[in-house]
């Protein structure tokens, strides 16, 4: 155990051994945060809803059919589109923000990452209801809009509010990804594409963006999936007038207690996902074929 | 300047960073269809220059023309002026073909025209069979030729080199040293080196600029800056010698080592002389020609000839040894040299 010889040795011969015990919690977590619970939402999504909540019999395939309504379509789409929306913005600003913090000298681009991922540090609802206050009525929004002659204007409990405060909440996300890859990015392939001749549209258009993808795609699902899932946002600044996909899937499980529609509702939104996840592999799987 | 047809023109250029001044009134005329060299150890200044030439760098006064415009007000991606990175630069995400093809695509060239220069160019660099690899599927000289084809298929007036052969296997440098200069002859364009490395600078060039701490020290053919070094950091920094410093009194040389040396009168202002190596023999400590007599320090051998080094009076000469029969340590011996043979300095 002492010296770094005999360590060794342990480690070559019990490899197997401790290599399984090293699993054991990876595979308790997994198991009974993921697997389990996901079994249960897969069976809910083919069973009737009970009177009081809970799942009873018998199998059925009403769930699946009743999401194709308009009505539950229209919801999706919308929130498909407001997390589209939310992060294209969010792509927007993140990531001339990661431009310019790989710019600035190493003390200050600290600082600034630092002041990126400070918002963290605060509660999400609290930065959620601090949004309130800016937007209302009352808000300074407003009331700076009211000094140039363009106010008062409600902004809050609209779809802009929902997708800014969508914006907002995730943009951390975009820019953490995307620094990295500009990090990794030799600033020479800069000075040769401008050297042979492009301008600053083509420079970006065909070297800084396909060279940092993988972490654009990395920022943009780190922003799409909580979005698209989100109901707090769309809440507390949507109000009632505009539903996501996530106050309906809320909605099934704790208001209207049909359990097997909400089940059948987050495998929908999960197979998604799952689809989202799998172009993104495939294209990362394309950008490692350049090598480092 | 005995030629007349200047291309790219240097003029009182100097740059500063902070308190370092990396560029200190530099000025130097390079002729069209010239192999040039800017050389220097690390942190000379070539590199500043380069990048102001590029447009990288602005500086803060001096003036630079190439064909008598000034190229200071134009950005870089608009001067006729291509770089080779020392690293290559080369796009990870495109083929050879795409790569090479960037900089004519940039000037919105069809494509069928921009598909033939690639073609013609790949050809010149025998990289044909490559067209569709990716960079890192290629050898360090085969991504050189890469870097080296897409840098001259847009036919710059000016080509910059960035210690094009550093990154280099020893053996490939030798191939591509003589690949560059058939290269430059073939496709008529004016190259600028900028090395570290005396040999590439001494075997390529034409003429070579020798900086020093963003100052020009000297510029002047290879064989010149061999032969008549003007400094003593040329004489030191090109090629081996032995520098004796002292003063020059009624024709003989006052110094701390070789007391009563004779020597001719081109001397007269001079800081310190040289001895290169090939000018001074090896002799018995009783042969009459010996100037200074002393003991050999150690021996070289270095294949086709051996480097001897001897202390005499507290200086150590080298010495290119002619004999068949090596010294050993320890072994007394005389030096002799030619009385035209020492190079006069006149700047430290």
């Amino acid at each position: 155990m002492t010296s770094r010889t005999s360590a060794g040795v342990r480690r070559h011969g019990d490899g197997p051994l401790l290599r399984a015990l090293a699993s054991v919690p990876a595979l308790t977590y997994l198991v009974i945060l993921m697997a389990i619970p996901l079994a249960l939402v897969i069976a809910y999504a083919f069973l009737t809803a009970g009177r009081f909540g809970g799942v009873q019999g018998p199998v059925t395939l009403d769930n699946i059919t009743r999401m194709f309504q308009p009505l539950y379509l229209e919801i999706l789409v919308s929130s498909v589109v407001n997390a589209g929306i939310a992060t294209a913005f969010a792509f927007l600003i993140g990531f001339p923000a990661a431009l310019v913090i790989t710019r600035l000298s190493p003390t200050w681009q600290t600082a600034a990452l630092v002041a990126v991922v400070l918002p963290f540090w605060t509660n999400f609802l609290i930065r959620t209801y601090a949004w309130i206050v800016l937007l209302n009525r009352e808000g300074f929004l407003s009331d700076g809009l009211e000094l140039v002659g363009l106010g008062p204007v409600e902004f809050l409990y609209t779809r802009q509010a929902i997708i800014l405060g969508l914006t907002y909440a995730y943009i951390p996300l975009m820019v953490l990804p995307i620094y990295a890859s500009l990090q990794r990015l030799d600033p020479q392939l800069l000075e040769a594409a401008q050297n042979l001749g492009a301008g600053p549209w083509r420079r970006f258009r065909t070297v800084l963006l396909p060279l940092t993808l993988p972490g654009i795609i990395t920022g943009c699902l780190f922003v799409f999936i909580p979005s698209l899932g989100n109901f707090v946002i769309p809440e507390l600044l949507g109000g009632g007038n505009s539903q996501m996909i996530g106050n309906l899937i809320r909605d099934q499980f704790l208001k209207s207690r049909d359990w097997p529609f909400g089940s059948a509702l987050s495998l929908m939104v999960l197979a998604l996902l799952v689809i989202i996840v799998m172009l993104q592999a495939s294209a990362s799987r394309r950008t490692r074929k350049w090598g480092a | 300047m005995d030629s007349g047809d200047v291309l790219l023109d240097i003029s009182g250029v100097s740059r500063s960073f902070g308190d370092v001044r990396a560029l200190d009134d530099v000025s130097i005329q390079i002729r069209e269809n010239e192999f040039f060299a800017l050389l220097g150890p690390s942190g000379c200044g070539k590199t500043t220059l380069l990048r102001v030439i590029a447009g990288f760098e602005q500086p803060d006064s001096g003036t630079v023309t190439l064909d008598g415009v000034d190229l200071l007000p134009i950005p870089p991606e608009k001067r006729a002026v291509n770089l080779m990175f020392q690293s290559y630069a080369l796009f990870p995400h495109m083929t050879v073909e795409r790569n090479v093809g960037y900089g004519l695509a940039c000037e919105r060239l069809p494509r069928d025209e921009i598909s033939s220069r690639v073609d013609e160019v790949l050809t010149t660099v025998g990289l044909t069979d490559k067209r569709n690899a990716l960079p890192k599927t290629l050898s360090g000289g085969q991504r050189q030729r890469v870097a080296l084809a897409r840098a001259i298929v847009k036919r710059p007036r000016l080509l910059l080199l960035d210690e094009p052969l550093s990154a280099l296997d020893r053996k490939i440098r030798g191939e591509m040293q003589m690949e560059l200069k058939r290269l430059q002859h073939e496709v008529g364009i004016t190259f600028v080196v900028v090395t570290h490395d005396q040999d590439e600078a001494m075997s390529l060039a034409d003429r070579v600029a020798v900086m020093d701490r963003g100052v020009v020290r000297q510029l002047d053919t290879p064989l010149d800056l061999y032969r008549r070094p003007r400094s003593i950091f040329v004489a030191d920094f090109i090629g081996n010698s032995t520098i004796l410093r002292g003063r020059f009194d009624q024709g003989t040389w006052i110094g701390d080592s070789a007391p009563g040396l004779s020597v001719p009168d081109t001397c007269r202002d001079a800081i310190a002389l040289a001895l290169r190596p090939e000018a001074l023999t090896i002799v018995p400590t009783d042969d009459p020609r010996a100037r200074v007599r002393g003991e050999i320090v150690e021996v070289f051998f270095q294949g086709d000839h051996a480097l001897a080094q001897l202390r005499a009076d507290g200086t150590v000469y080298l010495a290119v040894l002619r004999d068949d029969v090596l010294p050993r340590r320890g072994d007394p011996r005389g030096l002799a040299w030619d009385e035209s043979a020492p190079i006069p300095l006149f700047e430290e």
